[in-house]
């Protein structure tokens, strides 16, 4: 008795399972337009070739409709669900194919866009740069121009101190500038006094030098090695300063000028001969050019 | 009577004859039109496999339209036309996107080249 109870219980259950199962089935045909309406709902709107698909698809889903309508045991049926799936496959790989196009095509827009922005950077660049260009090269010129101004200048003095150039002036160039060497012959002899000979020049350098602004005076005096060094020290010293004095009374700034004694430290020539010791008495005046000191 | 019966036996034929005509044309149509993809298909890098199952599917009509199974024929005609179309959509699908990673990465090369003119030119008004 118990055992037939089971067996109704358990046929009942199966029963009542297999009715639902049934029910709960999809059929073929709600299989096939779901799987287009999936496919459907992510195309993008230009997504032409996967909606002609799709079209195809849903037209699988009229003659499915048909032919489960006539016999749903139909062999044919499964193939065409098969297709129908197959359909909403292709468009589906075809909306993502347009999806990345429609990026790619974006992107070209976008490469387009950076590319002139970077054209534009750089002719501001070169525009900033020929900018500096030519104010540097405006300023280069400017320096040159001067350069030259004060380089004709100097040549100018040059000639005219070089006119000054006799037996008692020897006018010599080295690479602390312009330099006069004045014989001893337009001292008195042991004395630091003037002679007018050298007196005539000073007032012609006196007048060089209120021209050309840009040189300065150093007076040095030399003297040869006769005579004590104390001698000669004083006695160079008060030479310079006696030169130097004479300029400025020629309207000669005298923060131009400045005058030292060498006594008989820096000869120019042998002290053991007398032409030598005759070099070596003068004094020399030492034209530097100021704008060159700067540069 | 007769000829009542005459008349409708004869549209009877006639329409199964049209019937029989249309499903004719139909499957060769889809048969065409599968071996047709199946040719275009042979010039391209596709998927070798979904190729073969789709020529063995069109055997497989052909077959069946043989035994007179015009319906299933034309429904597995349509298949493997449908497999072939499937195996060039993805080959295009595989070429999009090799183009949109070149693309992107063109792209990002451009944006550093901006950068760095940028801050060139940021020196430069600098100086």
């Amino acid at each position: 008795m118990k055992t037939i109870k089971i067996l109704t219980l358990g046929t009942f259950a199966l029963a009542t399972s297999m009715v639902f199962a049934a029910e709960n089935a999809i059929s073929p045909v709600d299989q096939c337009r779901i799987a287009l309406e999936n496919a459907k709902s992510s195309l993008p709107s230009n997504a032409f070739s996967a909606k002609l698909t799709l079209a195809e698809g849903y037209g699988t889903l009229t003659a499915l409709e048909t032919i489960y309508a006539d016999d749903d045991d139909s062999k044919v049926i499964p193939t065409l669900v098969e297709n129908c799936a197959k359909y909403a496959e292709i468009a589906k790989v075809q909306g993502e194919t347009q999806t990345l196009r429609n990026r790619i095509a974006e992107n070209w827009e976008k490469r387009a866009a950076t590319n002139r922005t970077i054209e534009a950077i750089q002719e501001q660049i070169g525009t900033a740069r020929s900018g500096k260009v030519s104010d540097l090269e405006a300023e280069k010129q400017e320096i040159k121009a001067q350069k030259d101004k004060l380089e004709a200048s100097k040549q100018e003095a040059m000639d005219k101190l070089n006119a000054l150039q006799s037996q008692m002036i020897q006018v010599t160039k080295d690479a602390r500038g312009i330099i006069l060497s004045m014989s001893d012959i337009l001292f008195e002899v042991g004395q630091a006094t003037l002679k007018t000979d050298l007196m005539t020049s000073l007032a012609k350098i006196a007048g060089i030098l209120s021209v050309y602004q840009q040189f300065d005076v150093s007076i040095e005096g030399n003297t040869d090695n006769t005579g004590s060094e104390e001698f000669n020290l004083k006695l160079s010293q008060q030479r310079a300063e006696n030169v130097m004095n004479f300029l400025v009374e020629q309207g000669i700034a005298q923060n131009r000028l400045s005058a030292k004694g060498l006594g008989m430290t820096m000869p120019i020539a042998d002290n053991s001969t007398k032409e030598g010791r005759q070099k070596n008495r003068r004094v020399d005046l030492v034209i530097t050019d100021r704008t060159q000191k700067v540069q | 009577m007769k000829a009542r019966i005459l008349a409708c036996s004869t549209v009877i034929a006639l329409a199964a004859l049209t019937g029989c005509s249309s499903s004719q044309s139909a499957i060769n149509r889809s048969l065409g039109q599968a071996e047709a993809t199946r040719i275009l298909t042979t010039d391209n890098k596709l998927d070798i496999n979904i190729k073969s199952s789709a020529n063995s599917k069109l055997e497989n009509a052909r077959a069946l339209k043989e035994d007179g199974k015009i319906e299933e024929a034309q429904a597995l005609a349509e298949q493997s036309e449908l497999e072939m179309r499937l195996a060039i959509a993805k080959s295009e699908n595989e070429a999009a996107k090799n183009d949109d990673k070149k693309l992107e990465e063109a792209l990002r090369a451009d944006e550093e080249r901006k950068v760095l003119y940028q801050s060139i030119l940021d020196k430069e008004i600098r100086k």
